[in-house]
C-alpha cells in the first residue's frame, strides 16, 4: 500500500523556486533516502510534508488522505513525525519533559505519557539522562533526544533530516545500528549526506536537484548515476 | 513504574504545615498597619501567580495584564454600584470579561502571527488604547474613578476588619497555586512550556499552539480579573491611572521573574521578597520623603531585574531546581 503520495509539489520563495513539481510515492514500510546537494530542496520538501510551510500547489496524500496545507499539529496527529536537521530540543525542559510533549499525542493523560516517554528514552539510550535539561546535552545526545521526541508522537511516517550530521564516525555507526531497531513498521524518509549510511539504511534513494526529483531507484544505482556523481563532485570539465 | 521525582519527605511536610499555620495565624499577631501590608503583599503574590501562567509557562510575555486587572475591577464595581450585584458574583462576571478580552487578543495574535517581543508590544498597545477610553468615559467615572462605600457588608465583600480581607486574598493565592500546580502536571501545561521553548518544534510534535495560547491566556486573564475585583473591594477606589498603570504590571512581572518563572511557588517567593524589600527600605532611618523612597525603590527594582535576567534566568527557585536536577544526574 502507498504510505505517501506526493504529486506536483511546488513552492516558491520570492525569486527562488525551491520545489518545482516534486512527485514520488513511498510504499508502506519503505526506507527512502533523499539525497542531493545543498539547496536541492530536500528540507523544503520536509517542511511541506510536516506542515511547517504550505506548498503553493500540489498534493500530499498520507494513506490516501490529503494533508497538504494542514496545520503541523494535525499532520503530527495523523502520523507524520519529524526530527529537525538543526536539533530543536526544548532547552529548558528535561529530556523526559521533551519526549513527554511528543508522547501526549498518543496518551492524553500526562502520567501515562511520561511512562511512554520513559520507554522511548530507554530505546534511544537516554534513560539515564531523563532529568537532564535539553541545554546540557551534547550534539550527539541532542540528536537522540530529537529522534525520541519524534518517535514518542507515534508516527507512521518518520522524517529524519540529517540525524547523522555533526556526529563522529563512532557515533554515526552507533546511530546507523540503532535506527532500524527504532523504526520497525514505520515508513521512513531520510535526508542524508553520509552516503554510506544511505546505502546501509535505505531500500531506495531519491536524488533531488534544483527542486525536482532527477533519479529514483535502488541506493547503489542512484549513487553511481553519472548525474548524481556530477552534482556531488562536479564534472571533469569544471575542474 | 518509573519513580522519577521523589515524593515529598517528612521534612517538606512539616515545613508546609508550619507555613500554613503561620500564614493563617498572622492576623492575630499583626497590627492593622502590618496587616494592610500583608494583604497588599498577598495581592501581588496572587497577581504574579496569574501572570506566571501566561508569561512563565506559555511564554506569552504580556505587558498588558493590567487590562484584565482593570476589566475585573471595573466590571464587578460597576455591577455593584449601578445594579447592586454582590461583588462575590460580580467577580465571576469580571473574570468572564477578562477571559473574553484575552481571547480576542490571543485570536488576533495567532491570526497575525504576533509572537515574542511583538506580542509584548501589542499588549502594551491594548492598555494604551483602554486607558483613554476609560479616562473619557464619564458614565464609568472617567479619569476621577469610582469610590466604593466604607461599610461592613460581608455579603458584598466589604469588611471593616482587615483580617477578613487577608483571609480572602490568602484563599485566592491558594487557589491560584492549586490551579498552577494542576495545569503544570496536565497536558495543557506540557504543551504550554513546549510553546514557550520553541513554537515550531512544539507544533511539529503535535502541540495545537493556537488553542493552547488561547486557553492559557484566558485562564491567566480570568484569574487576574478576580484580583482586580479584590483590589477594588480592598482599596475602595479605582481609577484608570491606577489600575492601568505601570506599577501593577511591573510588580506581576518582577515577582515572577525574580522568584522563578514557570514554577508554582516562584511568583509567591519573588513578590514577597519585593514587598519585604520595599518595606525595609521605607523603614530605614535615612529620612527620605516617601517620594524619594519610591524613586530609590524603583531604581533598586531595576537593578535587581537586570541582575536576575543576567545571572539567574530561572529565578531564585529555578536556580534551586536546576541545581537539584544537576545534582541528581551527577549522583545517577
Amino acid at each position: 500500500m502507498t504510505a505517501l503520495r506526493i504529486e506536483g509539489l511546488r513552492k516558491r520563495f520570492k525569486g527562488l523556486e525551491a520545489l518545482r513539481g516534486v512527485s514520488f510515492e513511498v510504499a508502506d514500510g519503505e526506507v527512502v533516502g533523499i539525497v542531493g546537494a545543498n539547496g536541492a530542496g530536500k528540507t523544503t520538501l520536509f517542511n511541506t510534508l510536516s506542515g511547517v510551510i504550505r506548498p503553493d500547489t500540489g498534493s500530499i496524500r498520507l494513506h490516501g488522505r490529503e494533508i497538504s496545507g494542514l496545520a503541523p499539529h494535525m499532520i503530527c496527529k495523523l502520523g507524520i513525525g519529524r526530527a529537525f536537521q538543526i536539533t530543536r530540543p526544548f532547552l529548558n525542559l528535561t529530556c523526559l519533559e521533551n519526549v513527554t510533549v511528543g508522547a501526549l499525542n498518543r496518551e492524553p493523560r500526562a502520567a501515562r505519557a511520561r511512562e511512554r516517554a520513559m520507554t522511548v528514552l530507554a530505546q534511544v539510550g537516554l534513560d539515564d539522562k531523563a532529568e537532564m535539561l535539553g541545554r546540557d546535552l551534547s550534539v550527539s545526545w541532542r540528536k537522540r533526544l530529537e529522534l525520541a521526541r519524534a518517535l514518542a508522537s507515534g508516527p507512521k511516517v518518520l522524517l529524519l533530516d540529517e540525524v547523522l550530521a555533526g556526529l563522529n564516525e563512532l557515533e554515526i555507526n552507533e546511530m546507523v545500528r540503532l535506527l532500524p531497531t527504532l523504526t520497525t513498521d514505520m515508513t521512513v524518509l531520510i535526508i542524508e549526506h553520509v552516503i554510506q549510511a544511505v546505502l546501509q539504511l535505505c531500500s531506495r534513494a531519491v536524488f533531488m536537484q534544483a527542486g525536482a526529483v532527477l533519479v529514483d531507484g535502488a541506493p547503489n544505482e542512484v549513487m553511481n548515476d553519472p548525474m548524481v556523481i556530477d552534482s556531488y563532485l562536479g564534472t571533469e570539465r569544471e575542474c | 513504574m518509573f519513580q522519577v521525582r521523589p515524593l515529598p519527605n517528612t521534612g517538606t511536610a512539616v515545613l508546609t504545615v508550619t507555613l500554613v499555620v503561620v500564614v493563617l495565624a498572622l492576623p492575630m499577631v499583626l497590627n492593622s498597619y502590618y496587616l494592610t501590608l500583608a494583604v497588599s503583599a498577598a495581592l501581588w503574590a496572587y497577581l504574579s501567580l496569574c501572570w506566571n501562567l501566561s508569561g512563565g509557562y506559555a511564554g506569552l510575555f504580556s505587558f498588558g495584564h493590567t487590562a484584565f486587572f482593570a476589566a475585573g475591577a471595573y466590571t464587578s464595581t460597576l455591577l455593584y454600584t449601578e445594579l447592586a450585584v454582590s461583588p462575590w458574583l460580580g467577580m465571576f462576571a469580571g473574570a468572564g470579561m477578562g477571559a473574553l478580552l484575552a481571547l480576542i487578543i490571543a485570536v488576533l495574535a495567532v491570526r497575525y502571527r504576533i509572537r515574542g517581543m511583538y506580542f509584548s508590544l501589542a499588549t502594551v498597545a491594548v492598555v494604551e488604547i483602554l486607558r483613554p477610553v476609560l479616562d473619557t468615559w464619564s458614565s464609568v467615572g472617567g479619569s476621577t474613578g469610582i469610590l466604593l462605600p466604607l461599610l461592613n457588608s460581608p455579603g458584598n465583600m466589604l469588611f471593616i476588619k482587615r483580617a477578613y480581607y487577608y483571609y480572602v486574598i490568602v484563599g485566592l493565592v491558594a487557589v491560584a497555586m492549586l490551579v498552577t500546580w494542576m495545569i503544570a502536571r496536565s497536558r495543557l501545561g506540557y504543551y504550554a512550556i513546549a510553546i514557550r521553548e520553541d513554537e515550531t518544534a512544539a507544533e511539529v510534535s503535535g502541540v495545537p499552539s493556537a488553542r493552547v495560547k488561547r486557553q492559557m491566556l484566558a485562564i491567566s486573564a480570568a484569574l487576574t480579573a478576580v484580583g482586580g475585583t479584590f483590589y477594588a473591594q480592598f482599596y475602595l477606589f479605582i481609577q484608570p491611572e491606577i489600575v492601568l498603570g505601570w506599577d501593577p504590571q511591573m510588580q506581576m512581572i518582577l515577582g515572577t521573574m525574580v522568584g522563578g518563572p514557570g514554577t508554582v511557588a516562584g511568583p509567591v517567593v519573588g513578590s514577597l521578597a519585593f514587598s519585604v524589600l520595599t518595606e525595609v527600605l521605607q523603614l530605614l532611618p535615612i529620612g527620605w520623603s516617601p517620594e524619594i523612597a519610591a524613586i530609590v525603590m524603583r531604581l533598586i527594582w531595576g537593578v535587581i531585574l537586570v541582575a536576575v535576567m543576567l545571572y539567574l534566568p530561572g529565578g531564585l527557585l529555578g536556580m534551586g531546581l536546576h541545581a537539584r536536577k544537576r545534582a541528581r544526574v551527577a549522583r545517577a
